[in-house]
């Protein structure tokens, strides 16, 4: 399955103007690319580093593999203690969020290229995303 | 013990996840369910978080690549996070047997999707505010394509949505033929804009299920670190492999899944 193909360096000729508009689109999809690109390994790695800080300290015997995960604020109070259980929650905390900061970093790339389309668009999941977290919250 | 067993079980599902262009909440719920005595619920919550580290992983290179249409995948995403979020409500209100029913559907509709040849779909006219494009990398060619059926594709993606709040699957082996049979979308983007989206579904599920302690660390993560281990390896692996051999030990793996999750529908 292929779409319409055209050569990546071919001249401008007729649609010198709409191939200027496809270039400054191409552009700000580079830049929105770029903001998702550094928003995603920041999540993860973050996520999985704090999965590790909690094995390495289970290892240490500062608590085992938590039965129930913690809610942030005792998560975090556990992490301060140097508690694994608190590291655990908040890795895995870290992990589930990483696509809603990759939404809210999608918001701010949108109205940076300013396609408020989208931003309202984007905005809609991001709403449906903090039902998701007062439903599970409740 | 079992956290080393959680984390073999998390790496195979991984390699054949990524080795075959398939989530793994299909088979992780399943497995967890139905060999490690995992309640079910607390399976679908570690198997959304092992989707969401999948997906993640993945963009992470996916959209460097350009494949990934961001404005078609938010879009659709609309649709999708609301189906979730029913899915998720549904699932910590229905029975765990239903669920186990509602399952062995989801398997034998993958395994029956897996198995037909999709037709030939001709690609959508460029133009419309969703159009996208990306660089083939076989041929260096730009490939400019548009959207189609786009009230069609958000119905759909309701349902995948629905699907994967419930059962805890990713439900790309939905939203990919909707995107590219229904809508017109190349494979190649269909397939990068459907992991994006993965993420973000799988999210909402997984806030509702953290939210209700059903994301328990125990589980969850030997099976993230396994799966993102898994992930990592099956790329790498799948040239050494044969294509043929390693779809079939999976059609047989699901079968046999979907008549064990009926079985437990049934109560047997």
């Amino acid at each position: 399955m292929s779409g319409h193909r055209h050569e990546a360096n071919a001249p401008l000729g007729d649609g010198g103007g709409r191939r200027r508009d496809a270039d400054r689109r191409s552009g700000r999809r580079a830049t929105i690319d770029i903001v998702v690109h550094h928003t995603l390994v920041a999540g993860v790695v973050t996520g999985l580093a704090l999965l590790l800080v909690g094995l390495a300290l289970t290892v240490a015997g500062r608590g085992g593999l938590a039965v129930a995960s913690l809610k942030a604020p005792a998560a975090v109070r556990a992490a301060v203690h140097l508690r694994a259980a608190g590291f655990y929650s908040l890795g895995l905390l870290a992990l589930i969020l990483t696509p809603f900061v990759r939404v809210l970093g999608s918001i701010v790339a949108f109205a940076a290229a300013r396609e408020w389309r989208f931003v309202a668009v984007t905005s809609a999941v991001l709403l449906v995303m903090l039902v998701s977290i007062a439903i599970g919250a409740a | 013990m079992t956290f080393f067993v959680l984390v073999a079980v998390a790496v195979i599902v991984g390699l054949l996840g990524s080795m075959l262009g398939v989530g793994g909440g299909i088979l992780l719920v399943p497995l967890l369910t139905l060999f490690l005595d995992v309640p079910v619920k607390n399976a679908i919550g570690t198997s959304l978080v092992c989707v969401v580290v999948t997906s993640s992983a993945s963009q992470i290179v996916f959209v460097t690549r350009g494949f990934t249409n961001s404005r078609l995948g938010m879009t659709l995403e609309v649709a999708t996070t609301l189906g979730a979020l029913a899915g998720g409500i549904t699932a910590i209100l229905v029975s765990g047997r239903a669920i186990f029913g509602i399952f062995a559907a989801v398997l034998l509709y993958v395994l029956v999707t897996m198995a037909r040849k999709p037709p030939e779909r001709r690609p959508a006219e460029p133009g419309s505010a969703l159009a996208g494009s990306f660089t083939d990398p076989d041929t260096g060619d730009e490939i400019d394509y548009g959207v189609g059926h786009l009230p069609g594709g958000l119905a759909l993606s309701f349902v995948a949505g629905n699907v994967s709040g419930l059962l805890g699957v990713g439900g790309g082996v939905i939203k990919v033929p909707v995107m590219n049979l229904l809508m017109g979308v190349p494979l190649r983007a269909a397939i990068a804009t459907s992991n994006l989206m993965i993420g973000v579904t799988a999210a909402t599920g997984a806030l509702i299920f953290f939210g209700r302690g059903l994301v328990e660390p125990r589980y969850a993560v030997p099976s993230a670190l396994g799966i993102l281990i898994g992930a990592q390896l099956g790329p790498r692996l799948s040239d050494k492999v044969s294509a043929a051999l390693l779809r079939r030990v999976f059609e047989v793996l699901l079968a046999v899944l979907a008549v064990e999750m009926a079985l437990k529908a049934l109560g047997v």
